[in-house]
């Protein structure tokens, strides 16, 4: 007998996850709003600064041919002013299925006009109840679409060469120099002279760009920004190297802030140890004007908008007056938290002038971040490779007294002194870190720094792989599939069927929930794929019910019959799914973008469909035996229809 | 009931024979596998053409200059400008004729100057393949080289290291896979379903490779997906195999096994002919990537549900005798 209040709680629990399911997915089909904002000024190629008057602004969002409303041209955009930005730099437009792609299209149409990081679209309800929680106050839900359906961003970087051989002189000048000394001297044994030479060389041979070795450094690069785009969660991008123009193009389908997305792309950012100049620093440090500076680059950072070319020309300034030479170093600035406040924000509070770098990010072979005892911020552990830990060795030894500088990409992040030679290959890297940015350098540290500076040198749009009508075909081609299997089930299990079907539909829209949960992007073959797992899905109730009828034919009665049919089945299921989840899990540990997107979708498709198929079916079942008096039960041919005897 | 296990040697004789035979065509026939812009790179034209002429005569202005495109897409509708993109096969081919030739002017080249003649300038200046696909197409379309925007060759977006990668992952599938069947069955199972997922696998790689679909992330996905059919299916005649031989304890491991297959028959094939229906639909689809992925699904859904019927259990058999016979002397 099935109890009314159980099955109510059953019904309520199905319920709720389909609603939640619905909830999820209502943002794609919602009415979008896109938030533009516009600069106040951009600097021209020299450096110049020029205004940007409203009246601008005004034409451009009027403009048919050549504005704004060439883009998007069913709406109007309505100025709107928000925090900083006032209603004449601020405008918002409603239009529906807006994409990424076309909004950064706008954005890059016109990049000295329309500020990126002010323009994005507004969250959804829907969005910021999913993202209540998170820092941002929403979570993103939109399905997004791949390079073969929607097409994309493609990025070209040039790898600059001049910088990453003047950056490997600077690194390799103190030992050649020392290895050119020990040469001269007479007393060196002469197999120890055989040893330096060989060094020599190769240290030489790292600075001779042929071709098959910049082949080599924009194949490592092109490693290195895999991860990166994998890391930021972008599945499908597609990065390749083209040696003949010394560069490396990088597909994205949809990538919303496309500069965001840019800039960590070609970040060069990396850990080095630098020696201090303590001589040249005191004297920067204590030039009255240069603390006037120090303020108005506290103020700069503080503010949150920062113009790297100001920064520079301060940091220029400061050098000039307190009269630092190039061969003293070069001037960096030192970062810290205000004291005694971890909430505070980090900021530039002193000069440090700095040596060659000493040692670097790819001298460490595995970092991590962990809690510092001896204070209340985090710090990362690194273990060093065999020769960085020899040049880390020499290094401490040779400047027993002075302080060491730590860089975080161009920030100092501290500047412990050097007791004593440290030997042994590993060390820990101390600061006013938190447990986000001690997390980030570690990450850093471990996927491996871009060997060379890139430039972007165009960005611009690939329209779909796909032409328009293999996507209408293909979509059209998946939807028929679907259609046959519904026809299939209804046709060989009668109403039976059509509770599968229920139950097949119920799972397609979990299953499209979670994954833009997961911020997943859709491509025609994952498209294809996700519809045939919900077609295998019709496994379990295929197997449930030819359970069913073998008991019916048994002479069991319907509710037995049901009863036993979910329950026998039970297992088979769970052993047949286990073991393929087994699969999905084990290929999930893989580092590849396209196998990981697989297994996530095949582990949540699995566990949806265990729900819809066990649960959820068993669920209208009980149901509809409740409705009809437990009389009969239509579940197609294959015996006499089973009238119950009660 | 049907009799499956009289004919098991047959099966597992026709099944080695379709997996040599598909690898020796694949390789003997076609020289290996085919190759792909993803997994090989290639070479790109990025061009801008005159107003009225679109993708349909650009593919085919390629196509009759010899080239044909594996890809031509819009980059920018209001420039009228595309990415055309062609694959490693063509590529390699063009390269080495050229290099040949080269050889043979430098042969040439070297011989006048010996007699002392002037070299004329074509025998020293060489053309790379890039130069030669542009003249040609170019003047197939007679269009002005200024349509040429850009081109690249390109290299390969998804490494070789991803196969191998593929393949350290399969380790630790079986590996996962066996510890669970054996905690969950015995170790004959185990090594059975295993031994039907490998079966599985290579004919489906042998079937791509004389199929000659080329290599590319939805490919791989289509593998994946066969791996997670097959599994499957096995499993589920397993667990039938265990639950009668609870109720028949008496009966022999044969009798045990062919009876839960027919036993489950029905369910294998209704299964089976549906997941097929819905890929063949697949195969309408007319993007390229979709029919090969269709293509792939297909097969492995044939081969899968011919294992786990003919294969998976009788390899449990085979075991269970060796190591009987091994126990009695």
């Amino acid at each position: 007998m099935i109890e009314k209040r159980d099955l109510l709680w059953r019904s309520a629990v199905a319920v709720l996850v389909a609603l939640l399911s619905a909830i999820l997915l209502s943002s794609n089909f919602a009415v979008q709003e896109l938030a533009i904002g516009f600069r106040e000024y951009y600097r021209d190629p020299s450096g110049a600064r020029i205004d940007i008057a409203p009246e601008e602004i005004k034409d451009f969002i009027r403009d048919r041919e050549n504005g704004l409303l060439l883009y998007f041209p069913d709406s109007e955009c309505e100025p709107q002013a928000e925090g900083r930005l006032s209603a004449e730099r601020r405008c918002v437009l409603r239009d529906r299925f807006i994409t990424t792609a076309r909004i950064n299209e706008l954005v890059q149409a016109f990049p000295g006009l329309i500020d990126e990081r002010d323009t994005r679209l507004l969250p959804h309800w829907s969005e910021r109840l999913a993202g209540y929680w998170t820092e941002k106050g929403y979570r993103d839900l939109r399905v997004k679409l791949g390079l073969d359906l929607q097409g994309g961003m493609r990025a070209v970087f040039r790898a600059d060469f001049d910088t990453y051989l003047k950056r490997v002189r600077e690194k390799n000048e103190p030992e050649i120099r020392r290895i050119e000394d020990k040469l001269a001297q007479a007393d060196t044994p002469a197999e120890e002279k055989d040893q330096l030479r060989q060094r020599m060389e190769a240290l030489q041979a790292e600075m001779q760009l042929d071709k098959a070795r910049r082949f080599d450094l924009l194949r490592e690069a092109k490693q290195i920004i895999d991860k990166r785009l994998a890391a930021q969660g972008l599945t499908e991008p597609e990065v390749r190297a083209q040696p003949d123009s010394d560069s490396i193009a990088v597909d994205m389908p949809g990538a919303a802030n496309s500069g965001e997305v840019l800039a960590r792309i070609k970040d060069t950012t990396t850990v080095e140890y630098r020696i201090v100049n303590a001589e040249a620093t005191a004297r920067i440090n204590s030039n009255p004007e240069n603390v006037e500076v120090i303020r108005r680059l506290r103020e700069i950072y503080a503010s949150g908008r920062v113009d790297p070319f100001e920064v520079e020309q301060l940091i220029n300034q400061a050098a000039l007056q307190g009269a630092i030479r190039p061969e003293e170093g070069r001037v960096f600035l030192y970062w810290r938290r205000p004291a005694n406040q971890r909430a505070g924000k980090a900021l530039p509070s002193e000069f440090r002038v700095l040596g060659p770098p000493a040692l670097d990010g790819s001298d460490m072979a595995y970092a991590e971040a962990s809690v510092n005892p001896d204070s209340s911020y985090y710090m990362i552990l690194f273990r060093l490779t065999p020769a960085g830990a020899e040049r880390f060795g020499d290094l401490t030894r040779t400047n027993v007294g002075k302080a060491m500088a730590i860089l975080w990409g161009d920030r100092v992040v501290s500047d412990p002194n050097i007791n004593e030679p440290i030997y042994g290959g590993s060390g820990q890297i101390t600061g006013d870190f938190d447990e986000e940015q001690s997390a980030e350098i570690a990450g850093v540290i471990r996927e491996g720094a871009l060997p060379m500076p890139l430039d972007a040198i165009s960005v611009s749009f690939v329209g779909p792989s796909l032409g328009q009508e293999s996507i209408v075909n293909g979509v059209l081609s998946v939807i028929l599939g679907f259609l046959v299997v519904v026809l299939f089930m209804i046709g060989y299990y009668k109403w039976s069927g059509l509770i599968a079907v229920v139950a097949l539909l119920l799972n397609l829209v979990i299953m499209t929930a979670v994954m833009s949960l997961l911020g997943f992007t859709l491509t025609l073959p994952g498209f294809a794929g996700a519809i045939l797992t919900v077609g295998m899905a019709v496994d379990a109730n295929v197997i449930i019910y030819e359970k069913i009828k073998e008991d019916l034919r048994a002479g069991k009665a319907p509710s037995l019959a049901i009863e036993s049919g979910f329950r026998s089945s039970l297992w088979t299921i769970l052993d047949s799914n286990i073991t393929t989840l087994i699969a999905a899990i084990v290929l999930s540990r893989s580092e590849d973008g396209p196998i990981i997107g697989f297994a996530i979708v095949l582990f949540f498709g699995l566990i949806t469909s265990m729900f819809t198929a066990l649960f959820v079916s068993r669920v209208l079942f009980d149901w509809v035996q409740t409705l009809t008096n437990f009389r009969r039960l239509s579940i197609g041919y294959g015996f006499a229809r089973a009238e119950a005897r009660r | 009931m049907i009799h499956f296990s009289r004919f098991r040697l047959a099966f597992m004789l026709v099944s080695l024979i379709g997996i040599v035979a598909l690898f020796l065509v694949t390789f003997l026939h076609f020289g290996g596998f085919k190759r792909s812009i993803q997994f090989n790179g290639g070479i790109r034209f990025s061009m801008a053409l005159p107003a009225g002429i679109g993708k349909a005569e650009l593919e085919q202005g390629f196509a009759r200059a010899g080239f044909q495109p594996d890809q031509v897409r819009v980059v920018d509708i209001i420039r009228n400008s595309y990415d055309v993109e062609l694959g490693p096969s063509l590529r390699d081919r063009l390269d080495a004729e050229l290099k040949e030739k080269a050889l043979q002017n430098q042969a040439k080249a070297e011989e006048l100057r010996r007699a002392g003649q002037p070299v004329p300038e074509e025998l020293t200046n060489n053309p790379g393949v890039l130069d030669v696909i542009e003249a040609a197409v170019l003047k197939e379309m007679d269009l002005e080289p200024q349509v040429i925007m850009a081109r690249e060759t390109i290299a390969a977006s998804y490494g070789e290291n991803l196969l191998q990668l593929a393949g350290g992952l399969l380790l630790f599938t079986f590996a996962g896979i066996g510890i669970y069947l054996t905690f969950r069955f015995r170790f004959a199972f185990a090594l059975g379903a295993s031994l039907a997922l490998l079966h599985d696998l290579l004919f489906t790689i042998g079937f791509i490779g004389v199929m000659r679909i080329e290599p590319s992330i939805p490919v791989l996905a289509g593998v994946l997906t066969v791996i997670g059919y097959s599994i499957n299916d096995t499993i589920v005649i397993f667990d039938r195999i265990r639950e009668t031989a609870e109720d028949h304890a008496q009966q022999t491991l044969r009798a045990t096994m062919d009876l839960a297959i027919t036993q489950t028959l029905s369910r294998t094939t209704i299964t089976g002919v549906l997941t097929l229906l819905a890929v063949l639909a697949l195969l309408l689809g007319g993007a390229q990537t979709l029919v090969d992925f269709g293509l792939i699904i297909a097969f492995g859904i044939v081969v899968g549900t011919y294992s786990s019927i003919f294969i998976a259990s009788h390899c449990v058999q085979y075991y269970e005798e060796f190591r009987s016979r091994v126990r009695g002397t």
